[in-house]
């Protein structure tokens, strides 16, 4: 399966396409087909008319339920006059309960279905980011929660829409049905009023409510924060010194937790307390038209019965706003990840691809990073066939260095070129290609073993993983092992499974990073040898800080405090000691 | 690799459980967890409240729906009930009387209904407390010990989610299994009372609602769990290719890894919802004996009242009463899946509560020393509830002693350590200043020891903040007294912002022997005597180990330094050789 040109252009077009398209606009490239970050209404549609038609179901069960016992007590002729009610209450009481399953079942298929497109747009959204390495910093808090935030997004319609909207069809058939069927505003204000009350009163706390679950959220993010961060920052010292301040976050967070009961039980009270007044009003109007014989007995019974039925589907309101709250948070956090711009982009208008082999080349380049100079104008090349080591104290920058040929940065100040072309001109993917990266905190997807190398070579058979993880030291890993970002590798094992990635990917220059840190001198030996034969003649760089490595290197730089100096060459018997 | 092998990935197989998906495969345990959880005394307490509550709550409203039921049967069928022909309305209440009966019969429902919901929440409030706070104990007094578990980095989340997972099973489920048993009680009997009829309808439908909940349940719990568990797993299948999205972007199999997901997912969700229309069975099984019942009891009770059988007020009054019986039983089946949320939860933290503290007493030791602390080993075992068996150390080591500690790797270098720092439990005997470790109060120890692990964090906060981790009192002038003993000041300083300079995730990232140099200087700030690094030089390279080495001997000559390393003997220390275990226990 080789990917086919264009195939990858879903992560190296530049920023700004989707919702805005402003940008896309600007830079000449069609949108990005992501799939839309807002509920699809016609999915959720079928749902949300099931959800309004059972609580429907329900009220109209409690008023029929009123009407036929009071006919029947009223003693009608004959009793078939009572069928047709009879059939009404069996109807609506099946109905009810087939109407809720079904809207359970669609609007989690529904839910599951946008979900899933979610899930896509965020892949999409990072995508963009390629391997930026300063986008995925900015970016990094927004990812944390985006799985939390997924299922917000999701849900929200459920717990938003469908009670908003149960409540208004219940709401409204009773004010029509009451309006043009009595034709009585004291008895339709009586029954409608109150209970719209109950909803507005949710509505008006509907903004302390979001902030205390925010706080309390927010609060909780930070308590473990703490305490991670304390146990690692040092383990003795922080049992100590933090614990003061983890009790008191915790002390503030069951504070907040209360004043969330509080306000649910003021919620409730009120909501129980209009209902009380909804029964007085409704009994009282309802008498007063049942003694001027404006309104016969049954249908008096029915409207009291349906009135406190409906306070049933009020209830159902008191939970929206902190479920409206927590998925306007997660989409403007979904939002401000989609608005990210990735600062390394495609070009987009590529310049040719310069042909292989051809020389890699830093020119005059200053690269800064969090207020540290990492390099000063500083100049190396990689011809054909060569190989470059860099070497130099731990954070130096050297992994930095490298990174500014797969273009996870681009420089400060001059620039990198392939061939005399700037990367910076070059198709992303391309570019890419002519690389073979091995990364000193190797990624390993969760995975097969084979999965895993196959990343570099598609069409590698078993026959050729197997002999080069066996020259490696790997003979005992199946090549269906099972590997995680946990396990059950060994962190020389992970490079070492990554460095055979490295070597089975078709580019022309290697890119090494620390391959044999690790390693026991002979196994560090035995690698540097399948490093030497694998490499058939295309260009290496290699970073390490032991000698061993460094001694296969025809031409060795040294890194430190922003400077870049090429070391003497080694000696002869240096090298023949590899 | 056809695509077909990428879609195995997605069948969740994955070896590493995400903490909450552990669940499934315990059910039994985890079960027990949640249980023991609802077993304390406050929850006790809380739950005679409620109960106590939802007796005075559905009382109100028996009373309220008997007097509405006799007030409206009174309007409806006339003062007199009398027309010809018409049944009598049973015994009528006039508005004087009714009116406040009603009021008194909703208020207190009202009341029962909010101070429920308060009490619940206040329960719930204080319990999520009292755990985070013993979690965070926990947590705290085992150190290093915990962080070696392969679930550690999962702390933070089981911290952080307590608060959503056990609200709903503290606020909402405990409260409301009180309030249904209560409420289903009263309104059988008050029934019972009404109109015998109902009654027996509803003592027949409510058990047989729980037979038949019980068998849709069994039918269908494993197949949802499994279910669950495998689209949970996707969510987090979408986030580790997300996270390793440099490496696929690294080979150019961004696209493909994409068409993966959308396939995998697409096929998930068709089997979820499959099984999800098995599992909603549950809650129509409950909507169906709620709603039939009321309109069984309804049509029952219209042909007894046709027939001339029964009156109007009592059988009006139990059929307003049957939605109250179904009411919180309903209520209870959707809040039992938020319930069920809290289980994995529940099983994890019991596990984390299960680790044995390390024995402390209550000595104190002596005024800080000038020179360190000395420490005496006899038979020394570090001792694991089915760790392996160490081989003993006998030791003395004078104040202001520096070792290294080597041996093969699972000689039991950390494990010495931890015990050494008060974190891990031991046979044999080990003398900190003179006193026997497990007699001293855990404060006293740890305010006297410091230790550093292989790799010692950043907190994503300022310079300050990052050094005052030792010494949260410590004034400036002292910050960079220790940033200039650790031969830091050079770079802290030169910082834009100084002591402000943001440091870690978003500010700047220092080097890993400039991390450890750090860390150190909390030690010094922190003024430990005894210095305890586990492989702190391991990743260094050779010129940043010379320098976190030199520190050590300049800055910390005169404390108790032990350092655990796999490279050779420091200058200026003694070496301690650990053999590999003797045996594996267990």
């Amino acid at each position: 399966m080789k990917p086919l040109p264009g195939q990858e252009t879903l992560g190296q077009e530049p920023l700004g396409q989707g919702p805005l398209g402003q940008d896309a606009a600007e830079s000449g490239i069609p949108p990005m087909s992501l799939p839309s970050a807002r509920a699809p209404l016609g999915a959720f549609a079928g749902p949300a008319l099931l959800a309004g038609l059972a609580a429907l179901a329900g009220v109209g069960l409690a008023a029929a339920s009123g009407t036929l016992i009071t006919k029947a007590a009223l003693r009608p002729e004959v009793f078939l006059s009572l069928m047709l009610t009879v059939t009404l209450v069996r109807a609506l009481g099946l109905g009810r309960a087939a109407l809720r399953y079904a809207e359970r079942v669609t609007s989690h298929a529904a839910a599951l279905r946008w979900g899933e497109a979610l899930r896509l747009r965020l892949f999409g959204t990072v995508a963009r980011f390629g391997r930026d390495l300063r986008a995925f910093e900015r970016g990094g808090d927004l990812l944390a929660r985006a799985q939390a935030d997924t299922d917000a997004q999701i849900f929200a319609a459920l717990r938003v829409a469908f009670p908003l909207l149960s409540f208004g069809a219940v709401w409204l058939a009773l004010l029509l049905t009451l309006g043009l069927g009595t034709r009585s505003a004291g008895l339709t204000l009586a029954a409608t009023g109150p209970l719209l009350l109950a909803a507005l009163h949710v509505w008006s706390r509907r903004r302390g409510v979001a902030d205390l679950a925010a706080r309390r959220t927010r609060l909780a993010r930070e308590h473990a924060t703490t305490l991670l961060g304390s146990l690692h920052a040092s383990a003795d010292g922080a049992a100590r010194l933090m614990a003061p301040r983890l009790d008191a976050q915790a002390a503030e967070l069951e504070r907040l937790a209360r004043a969330e009961a509080r306000a649910g039980a003021a919620l409730t009270l009120g909501r129980e307390g209009l209902y009380a007044a909804a029964l007085g009003l409704t009994l009282w109007q309802g008498a007063a038209l049942l003694a001027a014989g404006s309104l016969s007995a049954p249908l008096f019974v029915a409207v009291t019965l349906a009135v406190a039925a409906a306070f049933d589907v009020a209830a159902g309101l008191s939970p929206v706003p902190a479920a409206q709250a927590q998925a306007a948070e997660a989409r403007e956090r979904a939002g401000a990840l989609e608005h990210l711009r990735p600062l390394v982009v495609s070009p987009p208008t590529p310049a040719p691809m310069p042909a292989s082999p051809a020389s890699w080349r830093l020119e005059g380049v200053t690269l800064r990073r969090g207020g540290r100079t990492l390099l000063e104008r500083a100049d190396l090349e990689v011809r054909p066939g060569e190989c470059v080591a860099l070497t130099g104290p731990s954070g130096s920058g050297k992994t930095t260095l490298a990174s500014l040929f797969s273009r996870d940065l681009d420089p400060d100040e001059g620039q990198v070129t392939l061939g005399g072309t700037d990367l910076r001109a070059l198709a992303l993917p391309t570019l890419r290609r002519r690389l073979s990266l091995h990364e000193q905190r190797p990624g390993l997807l969760g995975g097969r073993l084979d999965e895993n190398l196959r990343l570099a070579d598609p069409a590698a058979p078993d026959g050729r993983l197997r002999a080069l993880l066996d020259s490696l030291g790997l003979a005992h890993l199946p090549l269906d092992l099972w590997v995680s970002e946990d396990g059950p590798l060994s962190g020389g094992e992970r490079a070492r499974v990554s460095l055979a990635r490295a070597l089975l990917a078709p580019g022309d220059l290697l890119v090494l990073d620390e391959p044999t840190a690790h390693l026991d001198p002979d196994t560090e030996a035995a690698v540097l040898g399948v490093i030497a034969r694998e490499r058939r003649g295309r260009a290496l760089l290699l970073i390490s800080h032991r000698p061993a490595p460094l001694a296969l290197a025809d031409t060795t730089y040294s890194l430190g405090g922003g400077e870049l100096r090429a070391l003497p060459a080694p000696s002869p018997a240096q090298r023949t000691a590899v | 690799m056809s695509v077909g092998d990428n879609a195995g990935l997605c069948s969740g197989h994955e070896r590493h459980k995400p903490l909450f998906l552990a669940g499934a495969r315990v059910g039994e345990t985890v079960n027990a967890a949640l249980r023991a959880l609802a077993r304390a005394a406050p929850v006790r307490r809380a739950l005679v409240l409620v109960t106590g509550l939802s007796l005075l709550g559905v009382g109100g409203t028996v009373l309220a729906f008997v007097t509405l039921a006799h007030l409206l049967a009174g309007l409806a069928l006339g003062p007199e009930g009398l027309m010809p022909g018409h049944l009598s309305p049973g015994p009528t209440l006039p508005w004087t009387s009714a009116l406040p009966l009603l009021a008194l019969g909703l208020a207190l429902r009202a009341i029962g209904a909010a101070g429920r919901e308060w009490v619940g929440g206040r329960l719930a409030a204080g319990q999520v407390r009292a755990l985070r706070a013993q979690l965070a104990g926990q947590a705290l007094a085992l150190g290093p010990v915990l962080l070696s578990r392969p679930w550690a980095r999962d702390l933070g989340l089981l911290s952080a989610e307590l608060g959503p997972r056990l609200t709903p099973f503290y606020a909402r489920f405990l409260p409301g299994a009180a309030h249904a048993g209560v409420s289903a009680a009263v309104i059988l009997a008050v029934t019972a009372w009404l109109d015998p009829a109902t009654a027996l309808l509803l003592a027949l439908t409510g058990p047989l609602t729980l037979v038949f909940l019980a068998l849709v349940g069994l039918a269908t719990q494993s197949a949802t769990e499994a279910q669950w568990q495998a689209h949970t797993r996707l969510g987090e299948r979408v986030l580790t290719l997300v996270r390793h999205l440099p490496t696929l972007h690294a080979f150019g199999q961004v696209e493909p890894y994409r068409d993966v997901l959308a396939r995998s997912a697409a096929a998930h969700r068709e089997t979820t919802v499959r099984v999800l229309r098995l599992a909603f069975l549950s809650g129509f099984v409950m909507e169906f004996a709620a709603t039939l019942a009321t309109a069984l009891i309804a049509v029952w009770i219209g042909v007894r009242l046709f027939g001339g059988e029964a009156s109007l007020a009592p059988t009006l009054a139990a059929l307003l009463l049957v939605a109250e019986f179904f009411g919180p039983l309903r209520q209870l089946g959707a809040d039992r899946h938020a319930a069920m949320d809290a289980e994995p939860l529940a099983a994890r933290l019991a596990e984390v509560f299960a680790l044995p503290r390390p024995a402390s007493g209550e000595r104190e030791l002596g005024d800080p020393a000038q020179g360190g602390l000395d420490l005496t080993l006899r038979g020394l075992r570090p001792e694991y509830p089915g760790g392996p068996a160490f081989a003993p150390v006998s030791l003395h080591l004078p104040a202001g002693s520096h070792l290294a500690l080597r041996g093969p790797s699972g000689s039991g270098k950390s494990s010495l350590l931890h015990v050494l720092g008060g974190h891990l439990d031991y046979a044999g005997s080990l003398l900190v200043g003179g006193i026997e470790r497990r007699d001293l109060s855990a404060a006293s120890l740890a305010r006297r020891v410091a230790s550093l692990p292989q790799h010692p964090r950043l907190l994503a906060a300022s310079v300050r903040d990052n050094l005052r981790l030792g010494d949260p009192d410590a004034d400036d002038a002292r910050l960079i007294w220790a940033a200039q003993a650790v031969g830091l000041w050079g770079v802290l300083g030169a910082l834009p912002g100084g002591l402000d300079a943001p440091l870690g995730e978003g500010g700047t990232e220092l080097s890993g022997g400039e991390t450890a140099r750090l860390a150190l200087a909390r030690a010094l700030l922190s003024g430990a005597e005894l210095i305890l690094l586990d492989e702190l030089t391991a990743h260094l390279d050779p010129a940043s180990e010379a320098e976190v080495l030199a520190v050590l001997e300049r800055a910390f000559a005169g404390k108790t330094v032990i350092l655990a390393t796999h490279r050779g003997v420091p200058a200026g220390f003694s070496e301690w050789r650990l053999d590999a275990p003797l045996r594996r226990a267990g």
